[in-house]
């Protein structure tokens, strides 16, 4: 799975991984990991079990291989807007069954108003929510494609 | 995991139980496409959870709870993010140290930074 990390929304500043494992919590798991490695959590442990319980309330993944998280959380110190991209594909227990191939998790601090989470995570799924223009990502893997894409859904 | 970061672990799992009861907030996330399932997994999880917690504070938080929407609140140089009250320099707890207190204007736990 491949991060590719906007901050905020409209920032090109972006971070490529891979990884190789195919489980939702992994790649919940790698999301946390990467915006703490760059001081944007607290706690990042709780952010995780709040993500993971997330899931519990209904799968996250929207069908046709996107998944679209986040947390408005009093664990987030600054808003971040994180994009993987799986070249396998990620078990995400998703109502169709597709596992999903790219997923995008939304930050956003509890300091900020509900509203503007809830706008943010409508932004990105504004931009992501075409399959061709996932698959234009997931082809390319290119940051400044993505940037671009949510600069232009920004709110 | 010390007692701060369990109220905050209830706190969060509270949140994510107000979305989902709440008929707004979850019309939001099904017009987004998402499928909401039942929260009684996770109610009963927030009752393992509450269950280990010192009832003292857990009687504190849950009133906030119950008034405000929330029994948590976060300080930023010393301001209650809850109500803005700027709190005494001497209720900030030693650095590394996580303590729970009350707010004095809004009667939150809070959560130090």
């Amino acid at each position: 799975m491949a991060i590719a990390e906007v901050f905020p929304l409209h920032d090109s500043t972006l971070d490529l991984l891979e990884l190789r494992h195919r489980r939702r919590e992994t790649a919940l798991q790698q999301f946390v990991h990467a915006a703490a490695e760059r001081g944007a959590l607290r706690h990042a442990d709780v952010l995780f079990t709040h993500l993971v319980r997330r899931e519990r309330l209904g799968s996250t993944s929207l069908g046709r291989g996107f998944a679209l998280t986040g947390a408005w959380s009093l664990c987030v110190r600054s808003p971040r807007v994180m994009v993987g991209v799986s070249e396998r594909g990620l078990d995400w227990e998703a109502a169709d069954g597709q596992p999903v191939t790219l997923a995008a998790c939304v930050l956003t601090p509890a300091d900020a108003s509900e509203d503007w989470h809830a706008r943010r995570l409508a932004a990105v799924h504004a931009a992501l929510r075409l399959q061709r223009t996932r698959q234009r990502i997931t082809d390319r893997r290119d940051p400044v494609l993505l940037a671009q894409l949510l600069h232009e859904a920004t709110p | 995991m010390s007692i701060a970061l369990e109220f905050l672990e209830l706190h969060e799992l509270d949140q994510l139980l107000v979305h989902a009861r709440d008929p707004e907030r979850s019309a939001l996330w099904r017009r987004m496409g998402y499928v909401i399932a039942s929260p009684v997994p996770l109610v009963r999880e927030r009752e393992r959870l509450a269950e280990r917690l010192d009832r003292r504070w857990l009687s504190l938080y849950e009133r906030s709870l119950g008034r405000y929407g929330s029994g948590l609140s976060a300080v930023r140089q010393r301001v209650c993010l809850g109500c803005r009250l700027r709190l005494p320099t001497a209720s900030a707890p030693p650095p590394g140290e996580a303590h729970l207190h009350l707010c004095e204007g809004c009667g939150r736990l809070l959560l130090w930074d």
